[in-house]
């Protein structure tokens, strides 16, 4: 196999705030291929975002500090890269997207400055070329009539175009990965639909591998072709979707797809117990065991790590002590332990 | 864009109108005769002689004799101007105060009561009550002649000087419709006689249509003058210059505006940069000390600064070494046919101190303010778009960052002005720079209503421009705005 | 009636300590040094405001030359010829009437009276007292209810009989001289053993105006911010919640108001009054800088309105005037404490500038005309005096006002 684009090792970030040290992220590990889609799925405050910001150095700090990790594009470490490096990096060979296109895009200057200010800054490019090359990206992205839009401002689009120019932006020096930080949440139903269908085409056209960062577990099913489940701060899941939409090897994937609606069954929803933990306080062990149908002692004092286990082989990996014990169990259902 | 300044400006009109009713309620809180209850101190009454004088200059400006809304005087009766009179002659026992009063109602009067005066004077010489048709005989002398109009106008136009000329023919007819109270009553007579003459030939005058009456109920009023006046950009005279107000404002304009308009600008050059230093330096050392010493600065009184600073640093200085700056003015005396650098760098040297003094207290609150909006700014999505692009971090902070932390910054302008504008009075007075502020001082010392009322309003409408131009410049600089 | 929750009781209620929210302000306040270092100094500034004649006055706490004790201190107190302003009057019998406010605040601690309510009750006792004792010293001097003996030299006499070897067994304030003593021999004297502060242009003694100066500038501060603080939150109030064309009317004049210079306007004021005194100049401040707190008000009221707690005050049907100052306007106020303590500090340097244009009451011993005069003369300690006195007040009110900005918004604080 050949040497993954992004590759992730260990990465640890904290915030160290008035009240205590918040251990955001905790040694999350993962790949990304070239011209692939990874979706990392969880619940809001479980550090994928985080995680994603941490690959372009634009964790705020302070308060935010990486404490270990290793992360490495194509090959160069980006943690030891200098400032002036991780910059040529970004919007250029990774760019990024963000959840609010209400407020990401800045209000004061017109959608065409903003997308050729990329241009100018990462590839020389003057004016007038830029502006061709932008109206270009405009309707590549399906900005109706871009010729007139480049010269508008934010608030006289829409939410949906606004996501669009964003990506505009993003794949204005044909980045190799394109890190999308909850790209559909702030829209419209119908807008997020155009809208991932505009990234897995523009996937298809330019070759680029994405970092899908969301909660929607509908979105990672549409267009992911691996998943990395992460609770509180860990990676807790990962593999390729199939595998992982067939047979999740840990309680908290089952309990997020048991809480997602069907329309194959008549069962009532059942939303997983409890709520997330406080990151200041942590559970031992297992994060996950306080609310987890099957926690076992063993669960409140060792950790588990990422391996391989139960009937699932490379690269479908877990980290629960239950699927070790139970390798048959099927956790879809859900029941309670002593059913089973 | 352009429907937004026509917006703007047409807005203005009703704000002014109200700046316009507020000054007008102030000019009718002016006192209703300065130097009335004053003592008869010999010294006083210098003083008072003078107030009095600049009372009738601002009297007949704004026509204080007239009602402040309705003019109903067309409708006086008889018995109005009996009782007035009566009470004025002391036939009943009324107070010294109560007898200014009625002598005052007589002079406000005016025209309107001298065919009740003409009968009075006519009813008491045949009733015989002496003392009442004295003082009829003495009011209709006052109220008899027509006002000048602009009297204290020194350089009058043609049409007003033929209408003065004219009037004052008028008033010479009556120059003998008098006598002294010991006159012989062969004499008084005679002068009761020849008022009878004299009104039975102006009878005219004094007789109002239906149409009169109309104009005299809306326009002979204070209000409807005030507005005339206004409209006509007419502010009367100074009693000490006898110049037109308006002239004698717009020379002084140059000094108060230059005065003002480099602070705001000075202040502004200051304490962006100073703003963004301290909030890129969040919680350093240097942010620190700079707060403590803005802080420091905001609370120090500029004219205590400035006293400090003509003590320390002007030609009138203790200490010969440090002899650098003037002692106030705007230009040397000897300076007037030096070369254009020259008189500018004249008159920057006079500026220098002035300018530190109205400066300093605005720039400290500026640049806190500054460094407040950018450290909300900072942390907003686009500025984390902006650094995701991979743009270098000055332009992240000066270009998309600084753009939008402006914003705040830029509405202070509208409240920063009229602070500036009040602080250049007491900048104006220590330095003594010829100013409206100067000006003003000098007009409430001596009085001068006239002055403090024009200066009042053109302050005013200064504030009010640079609102606007604060509107305009915000919606040049925010998108959102130019396009709603 | 049952009272609809407010947020102040939800604030009380969520401490862990049953604290009112005054107390929880003040707790805030309290942490920052800046801040607790100027609410010491307020608290020294009305300390000396009131304990002023014990500081600096030419008459002795008690004098006895041989012939029996005599105490002409507190005769001078109420002496017409020696304190003639109103201002004066009240800061004195402050301090004849203290020994009593001490007592009964400390009976009242005893007994578990809150703060608040205890210094609210003293103030309107000295605010009655004040007001019964205010006509003997109204009118010309010739008042009937008003007895001011002819002033005794005691600090002439003493030096006389010292000098002749018989000095008086006296106590006399810190500094012997009086505020309004004029004494033309020694016009514009440098500082020296007798006058501390030196002298100004008509032999006053500095030191003794600076000292009276701060009854003047405290209570200018307090009256005129109390003045506008009034006016702005009744318009305010009723533009915010009744909205429609009284908010329109209001809103209206706010803006127009804005428009003038605040200090052009008042200047044309204070030209317009005749015989201007430091009360004309006290209302002047209060009535031309209103529109701050109206439209901190007003805002403040446009939110509250329709927030729960109102909604289920008008539901239960309690009166409109009782919501409006009972319910809204004390979660409303807190933007108002912090306007208006800064307030205070510019209400202090407009008179001084006024007393400096020499366009304020000159009867009171204002620091901004001592300023002038050391202009004038170019004489440091006529300088220095004045300036860094104005300069300490306005400091020490801006830093409690920073300090109550932050206490009571939390947002701020954390940058």
């Amino acid at each position: 196999m050949d040497e993954p684009l992004l590759s992730v090792r260990g990465l640890s970030v904290h915030f160290l705030t008035g009240v205590g040290v918040v251990e955001a992220v905790d040694g999350v590990s993962y790949d990304v291929r070239r011209g692939e889609t990874v979706a990392v799925v969880g619940e809001s405050g479980c550090g994928k975002s985080v995680t994603a910001l941490a690959l372009l150095g634009l964790v705020p700090s302070p308060p935010g500090k990486v404490v270990g990790g290793e992360i490495r594009l194509e090959g160069e470490s980006l943690l030891d890269a200098t400032p002036e490096r991780l910059r040529e990096i970004r919007g250029d060979s990774v760019a990024m997207i963000f959840q609010e296109p209400m407020t990401s895009l800045n209000p004061v200057f017109t959608v065409g400055d903003q997308i050729a200010e990329v241009l100018a800054v990462h590839r020389d490019m003057p004016g007038d070329v830029a502006r061709t090359e932008v109206i270009r990206l405009l309707a590549l992205v399906g900005i109706a009539a871009p010729e007139q839009r480049v010269d508008e401002y934010p608030h006289q689009l829409s939410g949906g175009m606004r996501q669009r120019v964003m990506i505009a932006m993003a794949l204005a020096c044909g980045p190799k990965l394109l890190i999308a930080d909850e790209p559909t949440t702030a829209l419209d139903v119908t807008v997020q639909a155009q809208v991932l269908e505009l990234l897995a085409r523009l996937q298809r056209v330019l070759g680029m591998a994405i970092l899908l960062i969301t909660h929607d577990l509908g979105v990672v099913a549409e267009t992911a072709h691996r998943v990395v489940v992460m609770y509180a701060g860990r990676v807790v899941e990962q593999g390729t979707a199939t595998d992982v939409f067939a047979r999740p090897q840990h309680p908290y994937t089952a309990g997020l797809f048991r809480s997602l609606p069907r329309l194959d069954t008549d069962e009532a929803l059942r939303p997983i117990e409890g709520s997330v933990p406080d990151a200041l306080r942590f559970p031992s062990g297992c994060r996950f065991h306080p609310r987890c149908p099957y926690a076992m002692p063993v669960c409140r004092e060792k950790t588990p790590l990422l391996a391989p286990r139960g009937t699932a082989g490379e690269p479908h990996l877990s980290a629960c002590f239950y699927v070790d014990e139970h390798p048959e169990a099927d956790l879809f259902p859900f029941a309670a332990p002593e059913a089973t | 864009m352009r429907a937004y300044v026509l917006r703007r400006l047409l807005m203005m009109i009703p704000t002014f109108f109200g700046i316009s009713l507020v000054i007008f309620v102030v000019l009718n809180l002016a006192p209703g005769r300065p130097g009335a209850q004053q003592s008869a101190d010999l010294a006083q009454s210098a003083r008072s002689e003078r107030t009095d004088q600049s009372y009738r200059i601002f009297r007949e400006q704004f026509d204080l004799d007239k009602p402040v809304l309705f003019n109903t005087r067309f409708a006086l009766t008889r018995a109005e101007v009996q009782n007035a009179v009566e009470i004025a002659s002391s036939g009943h026992q009324a107070t010294a105060a109560e007898k200014i009063a009625a002598q005052d109602r007589l002079e406000d009067y005016g025209g309107y009561a001298v065919p009740y005066l003409v009968a009075i004077l006519k009813d008491a010489d045949a009733a015989g009550s002496v003392t009442l048709r004295d003082s009829a005989a003495y009011f209709l002398r006052l109220s008899a002649p027509r006002p000048l109009s602009h009297p204290f106008d020194e350089h009058p136009s043609a049409a007003v000087r033929a209408y003065n000329d004219q009037i004052q023919a008028e008033t010479a007819e009556l120059r003998d419709l008098r006598y002294a109270l010991d006159a012989p009553e062969d004499e008084k007579r005679r002068v009761v006689m020849a008022w009878e003459k004299w009104y039975a030939a102006h009878e005219g005058r004094f007789r109002y249509g239906l149409g009169d009456e109309i104009r005299i109920f809306f326009l002979e009023t204070r209000f409807a003058r005030y507005w005339a006046n206004l409209v006509h950009l007419d502010f009367g005279v100074s009693l000490v210059s006898r110049e037109p107000v308006l002239a004698t404002l717009v020379s002084k304009l140059k000094y108060s505006l230059s005065l003002s308009v480099a602070s705001l600008v000075l202040s502004y050059l200051i304490a962006i940069p100073l703003g963004v230093f301290s909030a890129v330096k969040k919680d350093t050392r240097t942010d620190h000390v700079l707060t403590l010493v803005l802080f420091m600065l905001y609370s120090l009184p500029s004219f205590f600064v400035a006293t400090l600073l003509l003590y320390f640093f002007s030609e009138g200085s203790d200490y010969p070494a440090l002899r650098w700056f003037p002692t106030g003015g705007f230009r040397s005396s000897g300076a007037a046919d030096s070369t254009t650098l020259g008189a500018l760098a004249d008159v920057l040297w006079h500026l220098a101190l002035p300018l530190a003094c109205l400066t300093y207290g605005s720039l400290a609150a500026l640049s806190r303010y500054m460094r407040t909006g950018l450290l909300d700014v900072i942390r907003a999505d686009y500025v984390r778009t902006a650094r995701a692009k991979g743009l270098p971090e000055l332009t992240v902070i000066g270009k998309h960052a600084l753009r939008n932390a402006l914003l705040p910054i830029l509405t202070l302008l509208a409240g920063l002005l009229p602070a500036i504008l009040g602080g250049s009075v007491i900048i104006e007075y220590i330095f003594g720079i010829p100013g409206m502020g100067l000006w003003v001082v000098d007009a409430i010392y001596t009085r001068d209503y006239n002055v403090v009322l024009v200066v009042e309003l053109f302050s005013t409408v200064l504030v009010l421009f640079g609102i606007l131009l604060t509107d305009l410049s915000y919606a040049l600089v925010d998108p959102r705005i130019r396009y709603e | 009636m049952i009272a609809a929750p407010t947020e102040l009781q939800a604030t009380a209620a969520a401490s862990p300590v049953a604290a009112s929210y005054t107390e929880l302000v003040l707790n805030e306040l309290r942490k920052k040094r800046t801040t607790r270092i100027g609410l010491w100094c307020i608290g020294f500034l009305i300390l000396l405001a009131i304990c002023a004649p014990l500081v600096s006055l030419d008459q002795p706490v008690a004098w006895n030359e041989g012939e029996g004790w005599s105490f002409p201190f507190f005769g001078a107190l109420f002496n017409r010829l020696l304190f003639e302003n109103a201002i004066d009057v009240f800061f004195n019998l402050a301090l004849v009437l203290s020994p009593l406010y001490v007592a009964a605040v400390v009976v009242a601690r005893r007994r578990g009276v809150s703060g608040t309510r205890l210094v609210a009750a003293l103030s309107l006792v000295h605010v009655v007292v004040f007001t019964a004792v205010v006509p003997a010293h109204l009118g010309p001097l010739e008042n009937p209810l008003h007895r001011s003996r002819a002033i005794v030299e005691y600090r002439g006499r003493a030096e006389t009989l010292t000098s002749a070897g018989h000095p008086p067994t006296a106590l006399f304030p810190l500094h012997r001289y009086g505020y309004r003593e004029t004494n033309p021999g020694e016009s514009v004297n440098p500082p020296s053993r007798r006058h501390w502060l030196g002298t100004d242009t008509e032999g006053r003694d500095v030191l003794a105006r600076m000292i009276y100066g701060t009854r003047i500038s405290l209570t200018i501060g307090v009256i005129a911010v109390a003045i506008y603080v009034v006016i702005g939150v009744v318009l305010g109030a009723l533009a915010g919640y009744f909205g429609g064309l009284v908010d329109g009317v209001i809103s209206r004049l706010i803006e127009v108001m804005i428009c003038f210079p605040s200090f052009f306007l008042i200047l044309t004021l204070a030209a317009v009054v005749e015989e201007r005194s430091i009360f004309h100049v006290m209302v002047i401040i209060g009535v031309t800088s209103w529109t701050g707190v109206a439209r901190l008000i007003r805002a403040e009221f446009l939110k509250h309105k329709e927030l729960e707690y109102t909604q289920a005050a008008i539901a239960l049907g309690i009166p409109r005037r009782r919501i409006i100052f009972r319910h809204i306007l004390p979660n409303a106020i807190a933007p108002v404490l912090v306007t208006a303590t800064f307030g205070i500090a510019s209400a202090i340097l407009v008179e001084s500038s006024l007393s400096f244009l020499g366009i304020g009451d000159l009867s009171v011993a204002s620091w901004g005309e001592t300023l002038n005069t050391g202009r004038l003369e170019g004489k440091p300690w006529l300088i220095f005096a004045p300036g860094l006195a104005i300069f300490f007040v306005v400091t020490v009110f801006n830093l409690v006002g920073e300090g109550l900005r932050d206490a009571l918004d939390p947002k701020l604080r954390s940058r």
